[in-house]
């Protein structure tokens, strides 16, 4: 296992610099905090942690999507709270993937209109038509998979679906946030091996979220978020 | 790209929005065709008349002059004398008279005494004037000219016998038998109280009212100049000159040979259409009502769609929607729906009018046209998008607020 390690200010060689991050739920009395954390871009690292140590916090602080009420959050040396909450939409939507664990498509929208969405809020006006095939090819779907709604789609083609479309844009930033926890093992080493590969080639640094420890296997980097991050009152450090 | 999502998830809960596009669209149609008909009746009401400056009549108050002179609704109190007609005829300022003699009808239909010259002066609508489907205006004295509805329901034609009762009951017990009249002329429909009216001369009037024998004795001697009536019922007046209507106006209401009262057209008209005024209104505030209903309907579909929608919100967030966009597309699918329920009932209305419209003339005398496209319906029409972007506004901010508290958490 390798700890990255922490660093002092934001550096461009980093994707992630987490800084004196302080974030609380309004129905919490707790808060979440993260002194310092950084992680070299390129890297893709399994973070692991049991069920409300925070996984899926730091994933939404990340993506921009929860505001931390202090500290800086700086990806890829755009720092996130100098942005505005429109222009962290439109950041995200350009530079970071996102797959969840159950909730990752609309379920009534084609596969291509879930893909095409992507691209719509990232604003790319060029036809993704051409991209779509080669990752179909790659993720071993179908092109009759196109058009198809998401609700015709067995639990593990909605999986690689939600890669496709993640990765549409090219991202900078993969956030993976238990995407196996639906599948059984072969299903799951088969998916594992298809995102490796997908996001490896398009040399997108990774953060993935699970509580299984199985699937450490497929990472050279692990870190548990309890070593960063943790539950407490605001002014204590970690 | 939102709209194919709007479109999308509408389609994707679809007895819901089918019961409320159902909804929307009965209480639009209603609110279109109050409007509609309100706006064809007021069209209608005010094209009955056009190109005359005055109505003359024994005083009675300017309603009730205008209602039985134009409309040929209730009973005229008095009549004037042919003397004052025949001063008005040789009057300076005056281009044309048509007299007017009321009192009889045939099958519910109004009898109205009249001369050659109301198929040359009357107007209505844009100053049009009388023209004949068939036949021409009255010669002899036994002639007819009836009006389109007069034809169409009772199925009558050119040179069809016609005999006239006592009264303006549709049910008479005195008919005028020993007269009958030969039908000389059909007019064309003009969407005005003429389509309902029997048209007959002066001298008719006086004829049929005359003991049998004097009459025969009269027509055997072809002394048709003894048939004079002694009074009328009012006369339409054309002025040479508009500026001179208050002047004459104020002159005949001060004649001192008869009693008399000039009235302008478009003033008591107004004065009509106030009075229905409250049903007019009426009638609008119970279609808002209805509309009002739908609209809680819509909103309250859309509310209900949240908690299921939550992780649908969840994931447009996390591909870079921002809460203002959620907040756009759920007025967009209100708007989708609202849109369409707009449409359909601007069809609906449109096509039953259409197919309606034959029944609701021989039925109800009504002319309403089938292109309900006028300015009241445009504005109708920016009303109920206004008031379906307000109902859409409580769905949206509850989008919004969801939006603002995803997380990457189905929790």
């Amino acid at each position: 296992m390798q700890l990255t390690t922490p660093s002092p200010s934001p550096s461009s060689s980093n994707a992630v610099d987490v800084a004196d991050v302080v974030y609380r739920y309004p129905s919490r009395q707790s808060a979440f905090l993260c002194d310092r954390w950084s992680l070299p871009k390129g890297q893709h690292t399994f973070l692991h942690g049991n069920s409300g140590s925070g996984k899926s916090t730091l994933l939404s602080l990340l993506s921009g999507i929860a505001q931390p009420q202090h500290g800086t959050i700086t990806l890829n040396n755009t720092q996130l709270n100098t942005l505005t909450p429109k222009q962290q939409d439109s950041y995200r939507a350009r530079h970071i993937g996102i797959v969840f664990q159950q909730f990752n498509l609309i379920p009534y929208l084609t596969v291509r209109q879930n893909v095409e969405l992507a691209s719509y809020f990232a604003k790319r006006s060029v036809d993704i038509t051409d991209q779509l095939l080669v990752m179909l090819a790659s993720l071993q779907l179908p092109e009759a998979i196109l058009s198809k709604t998401v609700s015709q789609l067995s639990v593990g083609q909605q999986q690689r679906v939600a890669i496709m479309r993640a990765l549409i844009n090219s991202p900078q930033l993969l956030l993976i946030d238990e995407p196996t926890s639906a599948l059984d093992a072969n299903a799951r080493d088969g998916f594992m091996q298809m995102l490796m590969s997908a996001s490896q080639s398009f040399e997108s640094t990774m953060i993935f979220v699970s509580h299984d420890p199985s699937l450490r296997q497929f990472f050279k980097h692990h870190l548990a978020v309890t070593d960063i991050c943790r539950w407490g009152e605001e002014g204590l450090s970690c | 790209m939102l709209r194919t999502v709007a479109w999308q998830s509408l389609k994707s809960r679809k007895k819901t929005v089918v019961l409320t596009f159902l909804s929307l669209l009965v209480s639009i149609t209603v609110l279109i065709a109050v409007e509609h008909i309100r706006f064809e009746a007021k069209r209608s009401f005010n094209r009955s008349i056009s190109g005359t400056d005055l109505i003359v009549g024994a005083p009675s108050g300017e309603l009730n002059l205008l209602l039985y002179s134009v409309f040929r609704l209730g009973s005229p109190t008095n009549n004037i004398q042919l003397s004052s007609y025949n001063m008005l005829k040789e009057h300076k300022s005056i281009a044309w008279t048509i007299p007017i003699s009321l009192g009889d009808s045939h099958r519910g239909f109004r009898v109205m005494g009249t001369s050659s010259e109301y198929f040359t002066h009357y107007r209505f609508g844009e100053e049009d004037s009388l023209k004949f489907t068939h036949g021409q205006p009255f010669e002899s004295l036994f002639d007819v000219v009836i009006g389109s509805e007069v034809a169409q329901s009772l199925g009558y034609s050119l040179g069809d016998s016609i005999v006239i009762s006592h009264g303006i009951g549709s049910t008479s017990f005195k008919n005028h038998e020993h007269a009958p009249f030969a039908i000389r002329g059909i007019l064309t429909p003009t969407g005005t109280p003429v389509d309902k009216t029997v048209h007959v001369s002066l001298a008719a009037i006086e004829a049929i009212h005359l003991p049998p024998s004097q009459l025969e004795q009269i027509v055997e001697q072809g002394r048709t100049d003894l048939l004079t009536p002694s009074t009328i019922t009012a006369v339409l007046v054309g002025l040479e000159n508009r500026f001179a209507t208050f002047t004459l106006q104020r002159q005949l209401n001060n004649f001192k040979d008869d009693r008399l009262m000039a009235v302008l057209p478009g003033v008591a008209m107004t004065q009509l259409w106030q009075l229905m005024g409250n049903i007019e209104n009426l009638l609008r505030v119970t279609a808002f009502l209805v509309l009002l209903s739908s609209l809680f309907g819509l909103s309250t579909m859309l509310i209900a769609s949240m908690n299921e929608r939550r992780l649908e919100i969840a994931v447009l967030r996390t591909l870079g929607a921002s809460p203002a966009i959620i907040f756009q597309l759920i007025v967009y699918e209100a708007i989708l729906i609202g849109g369409l329920a707009f449409g359909a009932a601007c069809a609906l209305v449109s096509v039953s009018l259409a197919t309606l419209s034959d029944w609701l003339i021989q039925h109800y005398g009504l002319f309403l046209s089938a292109n309900i496209f006028s300015l009241d319906v445009a504005i109708l029409g920016v009303c109920v998008f206004v008031a379906i972007v307000l109902a859409a506004l409580a769905p949206a901010i509850e989008a919004y607020k969801n939006a603002l508290n995803t997380q990457l958490s189905p929790s």
